[in-house]
């Protein structure tokens, strides 16, 4: 029979509701859906719509107009009433934000590297895409808390070669 | 040759096994990990099956689908903690039977329903899909697939939102997304900002990868903490007895209706259909009591009813062109990308690819039956993967996947702009389904609005607008105020959870009640209740303070 303690960390933890946030959700919803209003109403029309029919303005300015009311219903409500409850989402953990914002910029770094394609290092002509690949699987399990050398080596390298092999290789994928 | 023998010869190759293989092992593998969904796991290998011909690549994403289906229990079952939304009602009994130390009883139970539910909802589509797009085909015009896009949008807002305003925005992100490119019927530029690659429209394997896979990924980047939780390992006795066949037969048979009507509305999945399928089965039970405390009964309702409406939601997504739940708009987009365009011309122009998903279904059916029943016990091993390589392992394959849909870097870029996005939205809890399916349907309703209203001045308005679109109108509006208004009627504290919307008081109260009975036990094995259980118990102590 096995058995584990009962912790408090294993215990659900649901995010609290904030006021705060709904607002600027409330905003965010406003700024977007005015800017597509506003862009639509800007858009280039090569020849008029014959009559009974629509341009291409018509149904972004429908979807335009729709948006604006119900961010604005949105945003009264913000702060109107109290903040709903977020109980079905997870409390956000120490470290969480960090972790995504590094795993943004390691990714966009292997994004501008592979862009290279490829570079001329004494007389050869290398691949950049997988000392690329090889480094972003490195950097992020890194960073996601593996410190096992020997299994983040094989895993970084059999990923690596398995993607190469496939992708590039058979599929002819151009990587 | 008769296009059914042009389906089954198309599954007739020994690559379909191979293709076939590999959804199946992707399927249990996703179901079984917490956290990834079927629906992120289909919209990652879209990427990939891209090249394939839409026979392959509908066997991979396919098989996947249905194998998912199998794996999501496992941890449901062993850890409280739904593998996909979909097996949310299993851990009602699941849990507290592994508890028990019946855990092997539970996951055969399972496994076996899940097949009958699929099976059964196969039937549903073979009789169902054919008569319902024929219908389509002749009745449907311009105002009528106006409003059936509209319903279908309606719906899964409804469904998908707890908050109706919320669903409504993301819905219309969506739409709003599909307008951007160039306006089909005058070639004008619209929202493309010079940029070549806009010019096409937002790129559709991009944005869901971004919502589904990479917004998941960065939520539990967010959320992750060191869990003491272990699976619980003894698992008891395997194969269920011919009293618990028996005792198990009627809650499958009232929760396999249930799975099969919900699975034909569009949009609603088998997260609904499991708790609506656990509490019809447990009222139509001679023994309601034990619901919640380790029911085979509740097994096998909950799972039965989940796996019922695949083939509902397969039906409204080939005959009618509107996904059935979001895997299905994700399925949608890849069939359009291979140049098959799911509705209802689907089954007179290509109706032995209709014979082939149905084929593919029903293997993928039984061979995920057979690996469950044979492999359940290394399936255990999976929940204690590292969490590192599977995050790094599913950035670098999102990666991948999105790249090879268009061999473009920018495509990788819109896809983690997304993924900022999705996870923005999810933490806001603002649902990614409308804005799938408002980006897929959002031309396809530009066009038709524009054909009915080019119409409209020249005929009789109800010649025009048939009752058909009023009524698919009038149910898009009902679906989105009806909820709210059922929501507004409730007390705030009581519309905390998605299980609470779906269920009755009745029921939440039996379900906390049998928590609370389970967690005062000491003999039984130990982990952690929680999700229902423990927000219910935090009510209930706070319901006690206010009297």
């Amino acid at each position: 029979m096995s058995s584990t303690e009962v912790a408090d960390s294993d215990e659900y933890q649901g995010a609290a509701s904030s006021r705060a946030l709904e607002i600027a959700f409330g905003v965010a919803a406003l700024a977007f859906t005015a800017g597509y209003l506003a862009l639509s109403t800007q858009i280039h029309l090569r020849r008029e719509a014959a009559p009974g029919q629509i341009d291409a303005r018509f149904w972004p300015m429908v979807l335009g107009v729709t948006g604006v009311v119900v961010a604005i219903a949105i945003l009264v409500i913000a702060i109107m009433r109290p903040a709903p409850g977020r109980e079905e989402i997870e409390r956000i953990q120490s470290g969480g934000v960090l972790r995504v914002i590094v795993t943004l910029v390691i990714a966009t770094a292997f994004i501008a590297l592979w862009s290279l394609g490829s570079v001329i290092l004494f007389g050869y002509r290398i691949e950049i895409f997988p000392v690329a690949a090889a480094l972003l699987m490195a950097a992020l399990m890194l960073v996601y808390g593996h410190r096992r050398w020997l299994s983040l080596i094989i895993y970084t390298v059999s990923v690596t070669a398995f993607i190469y092999v496939v992708f590039g290789m058979l599929l002819r994928i151009p990587l | 040759m008769t296009p059914i023998m042009e389906g089954l010869s198309a599954l007739l190759d020994v690559s379909m096994l191979l293709y076939m293989g590999v959804g199946l092992v992707l399927g249990f593998m996703v179901g079984a990990f917490p956290g990834i969904t079927a629906t992120m796991a289909v919209a990652l290998a879209a990427g990939f099956t891209m090249t394939l011909e839409p026979v392959q690549g509908l066997a991979v994403l396919l098989t996947i689908y249905v194998a998912a289906n199998f794996g999501d229990r496992v941890p449901s079952i062993l850890i409280n903690t739904p593998g996909t939304p979909a097996s949310i009602a299993t851990t009602l009994d699941g849990y507290p039977m592994a508890k028990q130390g019946r855990a092997g009883l539970a996951l055969t139970m399972s496994a076996i329903v899940s097949a009958v539910g699929i099976l059964a909802s196969l039937v549903l589509f073979a009789v169902a899909a054919v008569p319902i797009a024929s219908f389509a085909r002749d009745y449907f015009k311009s105002p009528e697939l106006f409003a059936l896009v509209v319903f279908g949008i309606a719906i899964m807002i409804g469904i998908s939102s707890k908050s109706m305003l919320k669903g409504i925005i993301a819905g219309l992100f969506g739409l709003m997304l599909g307008t951007v490119g160039t306006y089909a019927a005058t070639a004008d530029q619209r929202f493309t900002f010079g940029i070549l690659e806009l010019v096409e429209g937002v790129n559709f394997i991009a944005v869901i990868i971004g919502l589904f896979g990479i917004a998941e990924l960065f939520d539990q980047l967010l959320t992750h903490r060191k869990s003491h939780v272990r699976p619980i390992s003894s698992l008891g006795r395997w194969w269920p007895n011919k009293s618990e066949f028996k005792q198990s037969g009627r809650a499958t048979a009232v929760a396999g209706t249930v799975g099969l009507g919900v699975g034909l509305i569009p949009a609603a999945g088998g997260d609904i259909a499991g708790l609506i399928g656990w509490e019809r089965a447990r009222k139509a039970s001679k023994n309601p009591e034990a619901f919640g405390k380790g029911s085979i009964e509740g097994v096998a309702a909950s799972d039965t009813a989940s796996s019922a409406t695949l083939g509902g939601s397969l039906t409204t997504t080939m005959a009618l062109g509107i996904p059935g739940d979001s895997v299905m708009a994700v399925m949608i987009g890849s069939m359009i990308i291979w140049g098959i365009t799911p509705g209802p011309t689907l089954f007179t122009e290509r109706p032995d690819l209709v014979v082939s998903i149905v084929g593919i279904m029903l293997v993928a059916t039984l061979l995920s039956l057979g690996l469950s029943l044979v492999r359940m016990k290394g399936m255990v091993k999976l929940l204690d993967v590292p969490q590192p390589y599977l995050w790094s392992g599913i950035l670098i394959f999102c990666i991948i996947g999105t790249y090879a849909t268009s061999n473009s870097l920018s495509t990788v870029i819109t896809m983690l702009v997304f993924g900022v996005v999705g996870v923005l939205l999810k933490r806001m809890q603002v649902p990614a389904g409308p804005v799938v399916l408002g980006l897929l349907l959002g031309p396809l309703a530009e066009e038709n609005l524009a054909r009915t209203l080019a119409i409209l001045p020249t005929r009789p308005f109800f010649e025009v607008v048939s009752p058909i679109a009023i009524i698919l109108l009038v149910l898009a509006v009902l679906s989105i105020v009806m909820p709210a208004i059922r929501a507004a009627r409730k007390p705030r504290a009581e519309r905390a959870s998605f299980a609470d919307s779906v269920l009755d008081t009745e029921s939440i109260t039996q379900i906390s009640n049998a928590h609370d009975e389970l967690a005062a036990n000491p003999d039984l094995l130990t982990s952690t209740v929680r999700n229902l259980g423990k927000k219910n118990a935090g009510k209930k102590k706070n319901s006690k303070e206010k009297k």
